[in-house]
């Protein structure tokens, strides 16, 4: 389903698949196990806050006149920029991944690192960026004004919107296609130019089938960030449904909750319809033979154009903007990194805290659905990603509304353990994947043998199962890790009264109008976010070290 | 049947002065073959065989043009379909070279049914032919790889060897002038792949296309390839028919590498050279690929040509049994003489003999073939 791989190099042996066939006898078993009714509780936990809406909206309903008149709007648009953006990305991102791996494209090595960097921006960072550098004294503003070009009045609208929530989501789709094009067997290619083809029926004929699971897997991912975007689409101007839900979330309860069962009813559609249509073909190979790559002849420097002008948006002049604000920030004294710390270390303490609890609890479920398959265990997988495919803003709802409505919960409203329960919820689904394959990565029979070795299953289970998912756990906890730092909405309206992260520093900075401030904090987030990509995404990805 | 002589008829192939290089990733550049001629007559059967990375799969893929030779010329049915070096670069797409390939993993599109699959190869002629025209093709292909039925199956739901035999029949639809095969049979099981290469060798036959093939086994070589070419280190070091690769081979490596070599030192006798005493006898030496002014070499001595028997004669020395491998039809042992020196011989289990037993082991000068080849004795490489 939503695939969080991404490419992270996955060590999980085919084979397991087909036992898990060979198994499935055991999947008409009782339901009433406790591995089993640990999983459906989990899974319960997950998918709450989506019920939780649904049933909410039910109850608070009856205003259907209001919800006629404000919603169409606002959805239409969500639909809109969703569509543009997952089919930029998917174009996008599919092109820069066939022009790393399967051409001759100068700096080829450099490329392939770089098209990556872009992740590592929150989209409302890079909007900020975008907008404080069109602002008068920004550098975008400077330059275009020294080559004569007249900056424009305003950067914001469907337009804008389009351009930077492309600019920074496209490596979802880059990353998948191209580890699936390193992966892909190129004899396919070239019996089909044996065959009669030219390399462009056969980019479109043969290579492109192959590509559709990643082409769509990623796409869902930028459908699915794109339609819970909250902070980008607010500072450029553009009206959604997340506006509307965040904004009436007080004053008109019923309007908020209709809003958010709207986007998780178009959510949980856009993932059953790519489920449909992403087709079974999976990696079955790693391509032997050296790959031929096409020569790029006089599309050499029009291809090089066309990767720095990607780059360039997504990743070098928003940094620049920043970097400019944040310096002139220190070097007037306004802004001071210490100011920063405790932003910077409750992020870092949260983030850590969600993703060890994420790890954790999706570990029974990871273990059921490798080791025992069942009925019970797919249900509980598939809840796990309905918390994905929600927005934060709406689960965040969910979470506050129902606090603040359960006496006994009460108290947990405006805690940071509420907070980073949403955080769990949300992205618990991205530790599923690396968790399911860290599980796969301890053999049947090395269990067994370490079972006749060591009696004591607590010292048997840290001495070999622990130490040898260890990595797959690093990396799964690392991408909820990730995500946490550069999630917004959800911690907006979660967090505890005096407790600011980096993104909320940086959205009310940006909102008060202080660029410098929301430079200087944005450096330090993409710092953070930069380094832990690095060690957790990229450096064990067959597209950096191919 | 498609084996109507007037539809398809293989080409002859020739290459000269063939040079692939790689770049590697940092910059060094690897030679895969170093200036390889070969000429492959129209409608044989030619393997190139080596061990891995001796450069065989990129003289193949060169032919097919999927990989560009840094020098050298190759010419199909007498048309140059690509020339380096001197002069201007002439290069046909792999597209246009009427050539059809097998890869190891038969790379049938994971997508399309084996009637699709099929259908691809026709693509180029498809204008040319009506819609029944096109699947009447199928069926005869299909038929011809005894496939009847398995048109609409995807390809992941058949067996190895079934995925190579559609493979063949997708690169025959387009009637290639030139059929290329890829180690076809290494994916395939012991027992499977003889059966698959027997009915490989059948069909290629009847089409007629010429056919080129990549193997590192020795006995794949031997039994479908009307000629051997046998590579080492970028260089063809021999190209010839299996009985001249395995009687005569032109290096103590080429030797080692067909089969099962002994070689033993002599000194040569005779008005012409064309005897060597050895501790095994007097061997008549056929091809003596020595330095003429010395009287030593060391002599090629296949285990079968080694004769053992209980008693002494004349001019043969005592050896010991060392090991006994037991294989039903024959007996291989190794016997160690005197000096040190160990021999394998291969007999008939008409007689036996048991680890520890002293033989006498002398040259089987009886039979066809009773002759051997000779080599400078620094060949020390074999």
């Amino acid at each position: 389903m939503v695939d969080f791989h991404l490419d992270v190099a996955e060590a999980a042996p085919n084979d397991e698949r087909s036992k898990r066939r060979v198994t499935s006898g055991a999947r008409r078993s009782s339901w009433v196990t406790p591995s089993r009714l640990l999983g459906l509780l989990i899974g319960a936990g997950f998918a709450g806050p989506a019920g939780f809406v649904v049933w909410r909206t039910v109850r608070l309903g009856g205003d259907l006149a209001n919800v006629a008149k404000e919603v169409p709007g606002p959805l239409w648009r969500t639909v809109q920029l969703s569509v543009l953006v997952s089919v930029s990305a998917a174009i996008v991102g599919t092109a820069l991944a066939w022009l790393v791996t399967r051409t001759d494209l100068r700096g080829q090595r450099f490329w392939r690192i770089a098209l990556v960097l872009p992740l590592v921006l929150p989209s409302f960072v890079g909007a900020a960026a975008f907008i404080a550098g069109l602002a008068p004294n920004g550098i975008i503003h400077d330059a275009l004004s020294a080559i004569g070009i007249t900056p424009p009045r305003r950067f914001r609208g469907l337009g804008a919107a389009w351009l930077v929530l492309t600019a920074f989501t496209y490596p979802y789709v880059y990353l998948p296609v191209a580890a699936r094009l390193i992966a892909l067997r190129s004899s396919l290619e070239e019996s089909a130019r044996l065959l009669g083809l030219s390399s462009t029926a056969t980019f479109f004929h043969v290579t492109l089938p192959q590509l559709r699971p990643a082409v769509f897997g990623g796409s869902l991912l930028v459908f699915l960030y794109t339609l819970s975007e909250f902070g980008a689409v607010q500072l450029l101007g553009f009206d959604t449904l997340t506006r509307v839900i965040f904004a009436t979330r007080q004053t008109n309860r019923a309007l908020s909750f209709a809003s958010a069962t709207v986007v998780l009813i178009l959510a949980l559609a856009v993932v059953a319809l790519e489920r449909t249509q992403r087709g079974s073909s999976r990696p079955d190979d790693r391509s032997t033979a050296a790959v031929r790559r096409s020569r790029l002849g006089w599309r050499q420097t029009p291809a090089l154009a066309g990767c720095s002008l990607v780059l360039l948006v997504g990743l070098v002049i928003p940094i620049a903007s920043l970097a400019t604000w944040a310096q002139r920030g220190i070097a007037g004294g306004r802004v001071s990194i210490n100011d920063l710390m405790q932003p910077a270390i409750s992020t870092a303490t949260v983030a850590v805290i969600a993703a060890v609890l994420a790890v954790a609890v999706v570990m029974p479920i990871a273990i059921a659905t490798t080791r025992r398959p069942h009925r019970s265990s797919d249900i509980a997988a598939v809840s796990v990603i309905v918390g994905f495919a929600i927005p934060g803003l709406v689960i965040a709802l969910a979470l506050a509304v129902f606090t603040l409505n359960t006496p006994v919960l009460k108290g947990l409203y405006q805690t940071s353990a509420l907070l980073i329960i949403a955080y769990v919820i949300h992205f618990g689904s991205q530790a599923l994947a690396s968790t399911e394959s860290a599980v796969r990565a301890i053999p049947h029979a090395l269990r067994e043998s370490s079972r006749l070795l060591e009696s004591n299953p607590i010292r048997r289970f840290f001495q070999v199962d622990f130490a040898l998912m260890r990595p797959g756990l690093v990396a799964g906890g690392g991408l909820v890790m990730l995500s946490t730092l550069k999630e917004l909405p959800a911690t907006l309206l979660l967090s505890p009264i005096g407790f600011s992260t980096l993104t909320t520093e940086i959205w009310s900075s940006y909102e008060e109008g202080f660029y410098a401030e929301t430079g200087a904090a944005s450096l330090v987030l993409v710092a953070v976010s930069a380094t832990l990509t690095w060690f957790l995404v990229l450096r064990r990805s067959e597209v950096v070290r191919g | 049947m498609l084996s109507a002589p007037d539809t398809f008829v293989g080409a002859a192939v020739s290459l000269n002065g063939i040079s692939v290089a790689y770049a590697t990733d940092s910059g060094d550049s690897v030679v895969a073959v170093n200036a390889a001629d070969l000429n492959i007559e129209a409608g044989s059967i030619v393997a190139l065989l080596g061990p891995s990375g001796c450069g065989k799969t990129s003289l193949l893929r060169a032919i097919a043009g999927l990989e560009d030779p840094t020098a050298g010329s190759v010419s199909i049915g007498g048309a140059t379909v690509s020339s380096q070096g001197s002069g201007k670069r002439h290069w046909v797409k792999p597209e246009k070279r009427n050539v059809g390939m097998v890869f190891q993993d038969g790379a049938l599109f994971p997508h399309l049914t084996v009637t699709q699959n099929i259908v691809f190869g026709l693509r180029s002629m498809r204008k040319a032919l009506s819609r029944t025209e096109v699947f009447a093709r199928v069926d005869e292909l299909l038929d011809l790889v005894d496939l009847q039925g398995f048109g609409n199956r995807l390809p992941n739901t058949l067996s190895g060897g079934q995925q190579q035999r559609v493979a063949l029949a997708r690169s025959l639809a387009p009637q290639p002038k030139v059929l290329l095969l890829d180690e076809p049979f290494s994916a395939l099981d012991t027992s499977l792949r003889v059966q698959v290469r027997a009915e490989v060798a059948r069909i290629v036959r009847d089409v007629g296309v010429t056919t080129v093939f990549v193997t590192h086994d020795q006995d794949e070589a031997f039994v479908l390839g009307d000629r051997v070419a046998v590579m080492q280190a970028g260089n063809i070091e021999q190209f010839g028919t299996p009985d001249e690769l395995y009687r005569s081979p032109a290096t103590p490596w080429v030797a080692g590498f067909v089969g099962e070599a002994n070689f033993v030192l002599g000194v040569v006798a005779g008005n012409d050279a064309t005897f060597a005493a050895t501790p095994i006898g007097v061997v008549t030496i056929e091809d003596r690929r020595t330095d003429p002014n010395s009287n030593d070499v060391q002599v090629l001595v296949r285990p079968e040509q080694v004769n053992l028997r209980h008693d002494p004669t004349d001019d043969t020395e005592a050896a010991t049994i060392r090991t006994v491998e037991y294989y039903g039809h024959d007996v291989r042992y190794e016997v160690e003489l005197a000096d040190g020196t160990v021999l394998a011989a291969r007999t008939h289990s008409t007689e036996l003999y048991a680890r520890g037993d002293i033989v006498y082991p002398s040259f089987q000068s009886r039979q066809r073939g009773s002759t051997s080849a000779a080599f400078s004795v620094d060949h020390a490489d074999a």
